[in-house]
Parts: C-alpha cells; sequence; structure tokens
C-alpha cells in the first residue's frame, strides 16, 4: 500500500517536473520568435558593420576593415554593380557626378580602392556620415561592394565641374553654413532686423569684385549703415581665393599623395623594412588610398577639407592632418579651387579588367565526349 | 453669341482651376522626390519596405558551368544547360521552366537545387524592411501640421533627436531648391492625403 502511494506520488511528480518543463520551452520558444524591435535591427546591424573593422595597424585613413581588405582581392561585375548602383544614384545621380553644391560627391572617376576604403569606412563607423549611413548598409559584403564599385569605373567624369570662384568673390550666402561657418544668418543680430530684411534681398548673389559689392550694399542698406557695419558684413561674404597662392600650397604639401595634377594614387610600392633586404616580388604594388581631387566639386573639396583639419573627417591621413593644421580659410579655398581644376589623364586610373574570356573547357571530365578514341590521347 | 463667349469663359477658368489644382498636387509629389526624401521615407512617404520581391537567376559566367560539374553534375547535362548562358530570369518558375526544356523534368528536379544555388540571387521579399531604415518613419497618413513642424524643427536644428542628423546632413541641397514654408506645408498636406 505505501510502495503504491509512493508510486503514485512519483508519477505525480514526474507529470509535474515534465509540464514545467513544456511551459519553459514554450516560454522560450514565443521568445525565440519574438521579432527584433527596430532599434535592436539597427543596433546588430550596426554591430556586424563595426565588427569588421578590426584595430588599424597604420592609422585610420588605410582600409582596414575585413571586407574591405576582401574587397580590394575581389573581381568585380559591373552588371551587378549597375543594380546596386541604383541606390547610389538618389543622391549622388546616375551619372555619378553629385551635385553642384558638393553636398553629394562626384563618385565617377575616383579611384576604386578609395571608394571601397570610404564605403567600408562609413559601414563599420570610421567615417561619420550619417545621411549615407542606412543606405551604406544596404551593401550585403565583400562582393556588392566591389560590384558597385566597378560600376561606378565605367562612369565617366562630369566635364564640366562647378569649380571655385578663381579670383575676388563677395557673397552673402546660407547655403554654405556647412562648408565654413560664415553666412547671412549669421550677421542677423549684429546688423539688425531691419538691414538683415534688406540684406535678404542680395542673398546667394555672387560679385566680383569688392567694389561691386560695396555698392551693391550701399544701395540695399544706405551708406551711413553699411559704415557701420561694414567689417562684419564682409567677414561673412569673403569667398574670394587666390589661384597663385593655391598654386604654391598645392606643390608644397599635396603633391607628394595627391600627385601633380590631382589624380590621385591607387598603389604604392610595399614598404621597405630597415635592415631587411627587399622583397623578391620586385614590381608588386599594395594598394593605396590617395583620392583623385582633379575635376570634384569645389564645395566638396573645400568642405572635407575643413573637416580634415578639425577633426571631424576621422579617417583621414594623420600626415595630412598635421600638415594642414595651421592653414587660413584663404589657404584652404585656394588650394581646393586650384586642384579642383585639374584634369584627369589617359593612364591614371587602374586598368579595368577584361571581359570574361573563358572558353567552354568544362573541365577533364568533359575529355570522354571528345571524338578521339581514349587510347590516342596523352 | 454673348452667351456663347459667357459660357466659353467659363470653361476656359473651370479648366484654368482644375489644371492648376492637378499641378500643385503634382508639384507636391515631384517636390517630394526632387528633394530625395523618397529616398529614406520611401514612395510617397510610406516607409521604407520593399514593395516587391527582387530575384535574378541568371548564368552569366562558364565559371558557373564548371561550378555544377563541381557540385556533382554530369558534364553531358551541363552541356545541355549552355542556351542558359547570360539570360537572364527574374522569376524561379520561369528559370525552372527554361531548365526543364532543356534536361527534362526529372533531371531538373533532380539538380535544381544546385543550378539555382549557383546562378540565382534573391535580393529581397515584398514587404522586407529595407536594411539601415528599420527606424526611419513612414510619414504617409499623418497630421500635416506634424509633419511640417518636424521638417522645420529638423532643419533649423531645433529637433535633434533620432535620424535628424541625416536629415540635416542634406539641408544646404534642400536649401539650394529655393523651398519656402509654403513648400513645406504642401508636401506635409501631399504626405498626409496619401491613403
Amino acid at each position: 500500500m505505501k510502495n503504491f502511494f509512493l508510486m503514485k506520488s512519483c508519477k505525480t511528480l514526474i507529470i509535474v517536473i515534465l509540464a514545467l518543463f513544456l511551459i519553459a520551452l514554450s516560454i522560450y520558444a514565443a521568445e525565440g520568435e519574438k521579432p527584433m524591435s527596430a532599434e535592436e535591427m539597427r543596433k546588430a546591424a550596426a554591430e556586424k558593420a563595426a565588427a569588421l573593422a578590426k584595430p588599424p595597424p597604420g592609422g585610420k585613413w588605410k582600409a582596414t576593415a575585413e571586407e574591405a581588405l576582401e574587397a580590394l582581392k575581389l573581381e568585380g561585375d559591373v552588371e551587378e554593380g549597375e543594380e546596386i548602383y541604383t541606390v547610389c544614384a538618389a543622391c549622388h545621380f546616375p551619372t555619378g557626378w553629385g551635385d553642384p553644391l558638393g553636398v553629394f560627391p562626384q563618385l565617377a572617376g575616383q579611384h576604386t580602392t578609395v571608394l571601397i576604403k570610404q564605403i567600408s569606412d562609413i559601414r563599420a563607423k570610421n567615417r561619420d556620415n550619417p545621411t549615407m549611413y542606412p543606405f551604406a548598409m544596404q551593401i550585403e559584403g565583400a562582393q556588392d561592394i566591389i560590384d558597385v564599385c566597378s560600376y561606378i569605373q565605367t562612369l565617366k567624369m562630369n566635364p564640366n565641374p562647378r569649380v571655385g570662384p578663381g579670383g575676388p568673390d563677395w557673397m552673402l550666402s546660407n547655403l554654405r553654413k556647412e562648408v565654413w561657418p560664415i553666412s547671412l544668418d549669421k550677421i542677423q543680430q549684429k546688423v539688425g532686423n531691419e538691414n538683415f530684411k534688406k540684406l535678404k534681398t542680395i542673398e546667394e548673389k555672387e560679385f566680383k569684385s569688392k567694389k561691386e559689392f560695396l555698392k551693391a550694399l550701399t544701395n540695399t542698406i544706405g551708406a551711413g549703415e553699411l559704415e557701420k557695419h561694414e567689417e562684419v558684413i564682409l567677414k561673412n561674404a569673403h569667398w574670394e581665393t587666390d589661384l597663385d597662392l593655391g598654386k604654391t600650397l598645392y606643390e608644397k604639401n599635396c603633391v607628394k599623395c595627391h600627385r601633380d595634377h590631382g589624380q590621385g594614387n591607387w598603389h604604392e610600392d610595399p614598404p621597405v623594412v630597415e635592415g631587411q633586404p627587399a622583397p623578391d616580388d620586385k614590381g608588386k604594388t599594395e594598394p593605396a588610398y590617395f583620392p583623385v581631387i582633379a575635376g570634384q566639386t569645389y564645395l566638396y573639396l573645400l568642405r572635407q577639407f575643413s573637416w580634415i583639419q578639425i577633426g571631424k573627417r576621422r579617417n583621414a591621413n594623420p600626415d595630412m592632418v598635421k600638415q594642414i593644421k595651421e592653414f587660413s580659410f584663404l589657404d584652404m579655398k585656394s588650394v581646393t579651387d586650384y586642384a579642383g581644376r585639374f584634369e584627369m589623364q589617359e593612364g591614371d586610373w587602374a586598368e579595368v579588367g577584361g571581359e570574361d574570356e573563358e572558353g567552354w573547357d568544362l573541365g577533364e571530365e568533359e575529355e570522354d565526349d571528345e571524338d578521339i578514341p581514349a587510347h590516342l590521347r596523352d | 453669341m454673348k452667351i456663347f463667349f459667357l459660357l466659353t469663359a467659363a470653361f476656359l477658368m473651370l479648366g484654368g482651376f482644375f489644371s492648376t489644382a492637378n499641378v500643385f498636387a503634382e508639384d507636391a509629389a515631384l517636390l517630394f522626390e526632387k528633394l530625395t526624401c523618397n529616398t529614406c521615407h520611401g514612395p510617397a512617404g510610406k516607409g521604407m519596405v520593399r514593395t516587391e520581391t527582387k530575384e535574378k537567376y541568371y548564368l552569366k559566367k562558364k565559371q558557373m558551368y564548371r561550378d555544377m560539374i563541381k557540385e556533382g553534375m554530369p558534364v553531358d547535362i551541363v552541356k545541355e544547360l549552355r542556351p542558359l548562358y547570360k539570360k537572364k530570369f527574374s522569376d524561379r518558375e520561369e528559370f525552372i521552366l527554361a531548365i526543364e526544356a532543356l534536361i527534362g523534368k526529372a533531371d531538373t528536379d533532380k539538380y535544381k537545387d544546385i543550378i539555382i544555388n549557383i546562378g540565382g540571387r534573391v535580393y529581397w521579399h515584398k514587404g522586407d524592411l529595407v536594411p539601415g531604415f528599420e527606424d526611419y518613419p513612414r510619414h504617409a497618413g499623418n497630421k500635416q501640421l506634424y509633419l511640417y513642424r518636424q521638417m522645420k524643427d529638423i532643419l533649423e536644428g531645433k529637433r535633434t533627436n533620432g535620424n535628424s542628423e541625416a536629415m540635416r546632413g542634406i539641408r544646404p541641397f534642400i536649401d539650394n531648391n529655393n523651398i519656402t514654408d509654403d513648400d513645406f506645408m504642401r508636401i506635409a498636406e501631399y504626405l498626409s492625403n496619401v491613403k
């Protein structure tokens, strides 16, 4: 009788344990099916891309993300790249020329190594670009990166890119706030609302001499008011560049990497380590990431230049950051105006791979189909 | 005669009114695209969700045929698939039918997984969220005034949370199109009326 009760309670215990196990299992399964929230998905995607970035061995300006290093070794598929580019075309335009204000840069004509590095840097949050970030996250990996870059390589550059003023230039602009912190809005408090309203009538009008600009200001707010506010107005409208100064600065500071006509560089000799013999594979080069600046939109170059100087563009070449530390606003405007006017030449780019020229040789097994009798073959 | 002129004038006025109204309605939709808003908020502000499935079946490289042999397909059958070289299919069933026409149903059933694995790519399915945009809002059907205020606050830097930085990144591009408050209001009105 005692055994009977013992057995019965044992059975009950097993049933209870089983039931508890099933309940726990169903809770676990239900949790497993629970979809990720948008924030979780975004976080997971960001972590996945960031995980691909290794600690930079030679400064963050070199390609360090695993997917970038892999993409550099792969062969691109132009057709596939064209499909991927439809996403990019919404902002960079189907031509790849970007917009005249340089909010979206020209991609056409850029070296593939540079494009690969910039895309993977944005994906790995090594270059802050909140506008482009979600678009970059649509790329599925190294093969997609090289595919889209191969397609971009087929695009012809803008034959008439927006260049700088190339001399005196005065303009009350609010469209350039992001390029450099001077603007019409900035002087509103200093000149007062009445004057500000009047100055708005010549907003974005470009004047090619200081005399012309002062005349327009006199006509707008009157000589008396101009006298009071001349200094602050001129300071916030001075977009003049000096191409001679730009040439001197370019030749002194930029030629080594961006080369004599802004063609940049996509390959360089492997580094020679002191005390060690030169490598046997002489002539073999390593990827380099010096961008093409020839023909790039002036305001894009100027904006990026200033961002590199203040450290906002984090993935820049550290040597450049040091070199341009003391550049004045006039220096920056002048050197970017000068460099943007260069034109690319034949031989400045890496050679593009040819078509798929392989034959229909489907391997050794195919030989069995040949008409040659087996005993006559090698 | 007088009645004829009156009727003609009335007709022209009505025609003018309706065509202007249409132009305005179309304008806001066009402006939404011109300012690239649709690239982050989806067509007509309906959010970044795939509206159709995109897939491609494409034996574009001879290497793909070699890969089929590597995966265990007999050379004879692989050779029979040569007419499919560089032919693009955007539908899986059509691709399978084309294979069947060349090698028959039995072999298609046997080897279709290998062939599809090598020559096919599914980019996305209808209804998938577009990666990267999981936390970007849909605007279609939202309140006009709310949409207008968000646009203004984000671009003026009063609202700085969420992905507002991404939108401010293109502010010069927006400004360059000489957009007025009325334009923002019209875009808001257009979005609020999208079903």
